[in-house]
């Protein structure tokens, strides 16, 4: 775990250096240093440039990308929980494509009464409701069941779509705007950005950590959780509605970036087991280390920038087969 | 002996189907008592009132006096712990963690398991034989493997009335006699109470002293081993043909069924 903070703030420093001005290890230390402290002095000799570039520009968009990247792995891992299936994903209820058609509507319609904070916000409006939805139906067919959710969620996400299809299909010149942002980005990300992001995820960080516990037991099927006094629906519902919040501030802040919240949890729990005591808090970590280095290369690394979504989703997918075949031929359950 | 259960009219069902209905029943403490009826009868769904999985649609239930819906559900875990009939998750926890839960309810959110509780943990796991598997993971094991972790881990909780929801269906003749014999035990030394659905009729005339009969979601006899237990109740609960006597080898009533 401090191996895993440590390589967090290496990769924070080491990225901000990256880009197409390149700026030194110690030059960004000090600008750092410099700004945190409010002193100047720190960074008076260096090029007037740098702490723009360094406090504007790169580390607004590397923190989001780290705070987006933790917040959707802890989700994640607190789905798979909830859900009692090691395949589910912050997306599995259908999170996403709320706010897909969210922001879709927004660009279509040309929303922008809220200023740059319309898409999100939509975003936000679209993911909430169908969560409400699939709560909403997963309640009348019988109880928060994981069955009940997954399959609610299902449903909910296939109609929303459709209806995302609908709404390309009468953009015009609209839908490359739209698929754009589907496809996820941390480009021209600032400072508010970082602060949702973060609030978000200590929020829910602190909710996870509190029924961390009771989720451990929650997987263990909904007898024996009550039979050892964990009032399993208040449980569900309680970090069903935290880790929706987490996800959809991420997926409003930054496109819908796929596999992280499925990946993270997997790979980490072969190094800490299920335990969710442990499995969270490094899983928050472990995410924002990965997304933040997919954005870096990205950003920095390619000849052209290509959206942060289709990257995790063209390194993530071999790579969760890869797990998967392992998987199968050890023979042990993930 | 003091009442420990007590059912007034309970009932229970979905829209269409009703799974429970007009049951009065009491429960006292320090006996073995044997849920006995055929399969969809509303046992397994008696089990889950009582440990307050469900609640009932009609009628109170009262534990020890108090109505059970204002229990608190961790002191309700203090004293009644549960092995379900299926156990199967998903996730790898090692059989000792598995068992370690059985603990939480006495232990705080972010405690760390006392001296107490690794003793505990430890003598459960000795009893029933899950020790030497302690650090496997408890999706590779067998189902018998698993139904004695799950027993461990509801006999962690030390709990004064243990459930048993068919528990020993799956493990082999040595390992269920083995845990029927401490189950019995714990009842006539410790004078805890344990309330079995079982389906195996002459495992529970071995051990149970007490037998309930249910059929279509109601009682048809409750009652000690000696008056329940007869040809006649078992043709109209079952529709079988038996015959009933003492067999001296077991020391214990025997159940013999026509085929």
């Amino acid at each position: 775990m401090l191996l895993l903070a440590g390589a967090l703030a290496a990769g924070v420093v080491t990225s901000a250096g990256m880009g197409f001005i390149r700026i030194g290890f110690f030059e960004i230390l000090r600008i750092l240093l410099g700004s945190v402290t409010g002193n100047d002095a720190w960074f008076s000799e260096l090029d007037r440039l740098f702490p723009v570039v360094i406090m504007d520009v790169r580390l607004p968009r590397i923190l989001t990308a780290a705070f987006v990247g933790g917040g959707l792995s802890m989700a994640g891992a607190v789905f798979q929980g909830i859900l009692l299936n090691p395949l589910a994903d912050p997306y599995t209820l259908g999170v996403s494509a709320g706010a897909a058609f969210g922001a879709s509507l927004a660009i279509l319609v040309n929303i922008t009464v809220m200023g740059t904070w319309s898409i999100p916000l939509c975003a936000f409006l679209g993911a909430m409701a169908t969560l409400a939805a699939v709560v909403f139906l997963s309640e009348g067919s019988g109880g928060l069941s994981s069955n009940n959710l997954i399959l609610s969620g299902i449903i909910v996400a296939a109609i929303l779509s459709a209806g995302i299809s609908f709404l390309k299909y009468i953009a015009d010149e609209q839908v490359a705007v739209i698929i754009f942002w589907l496809m996820g980005s941390f480009a021209a990300k600032t400072w508010n950005d970082v602060w949702m992001a973060a609030g978000s995820l200590m929020i829910g960080f602190l909710i996870f950590l509190f029924y961390s516990r009771d989720l451990n037991v929650v997987a263990m099927g909904d007898r024996t959780a009550v039979s050892l006094g964990v009032d399993t629906q208040r449980v569900r519902l309680i970090l069903l509605l935290s880790a929706s919040l987490v996800s959809a501030v991420a997926v409003s802040v930054s496109g819908i970036i796929g596999f992280v919240g499925l990946l993270v949890p997997h790979m980490m729990r072969a190094f800490t087991g299920p335990d969710n005591r442990k499995l969270i808090p490094v899983c928050g970590l472990a995410g924002a280390v990965l997304l933040l280095g997919a954005d870096t290369v990205t950003r920095a690394v390619l000849p052209r920038e290509i959206p942060i979504g289709i990257l995790t989703a063209l390194i993530g997918g071999p790579f969760f087969c890869y797990v998967f075949r392992r998987r199968r031929k050890t023979g042990a359950a993930s | 002996m003091s009442v420990l259960f007590e059912l007034n009219d309970v009932s229970f069902g979905y829209k269409e189907r009703r799974i429970l209905h007009g049951i009065s029943l009491i429960l006292e403490s320090g006996t073995f008592v044997g849920i006995i009826g055929p399969n969809g009868c509303g046992k397994t769904t008696l089990l889950d009132l009582l440990i307050r999985h469900r609640k009932p649609d009609g009628g109170t239930i009262r534990f020890r006096g108090k109505a059970l819906e204002e229990m608190p559900r961790r002191a309700l875990a203090r004293e009644v712990a549960l092995v379900p009939q299926h156990f199967y998750i998903d996730f790898p926890f090692t059989v000792k963690e598995v068992v370690m839960m059985g603990r939480y309810p006495f232990m705080g959110r972010f405690d760390t398991p006392s001296e107490a509780d690794e003793d505990r943990v430890r003598d459960v796991m000795a009893s029933t034989h899950t020790r030497r598997f302690s650090n496997r993971l408890v999706t590779e094991l067998s189902g018998g493997e698993r139904q004695r972790v799950v027993f461990a881990r509801a006999l962690a909780q030390d709990p004064d009335v243990l459930l048993l929801d068919e528990a020993t269906s799956n493990m082999d003749i040595y390992h269920t006699l083995r845990l029927m014999k401490s189950a019995a035990q714990r009842v006539s030394k410790e004078k805890k109470t344990i309330i079995a659905v079982m389906q195996d009729i002459n495992l529970a005339a071995a051990f149970c002293n007490v037998l309930v009969f249910m059929k279509n979601g109601s009682l048809v006899a409750h009652g000690p081993i000696r008056e329940t237990l007869d040809s006649k109740i078992l043709k109209a609960v079952f529709e079988v043909d038996s015959h009933v006597y003492y067999e001296s080898f077991t020391q214990s009533m025997k159940v013999a069924f026509r085929q």
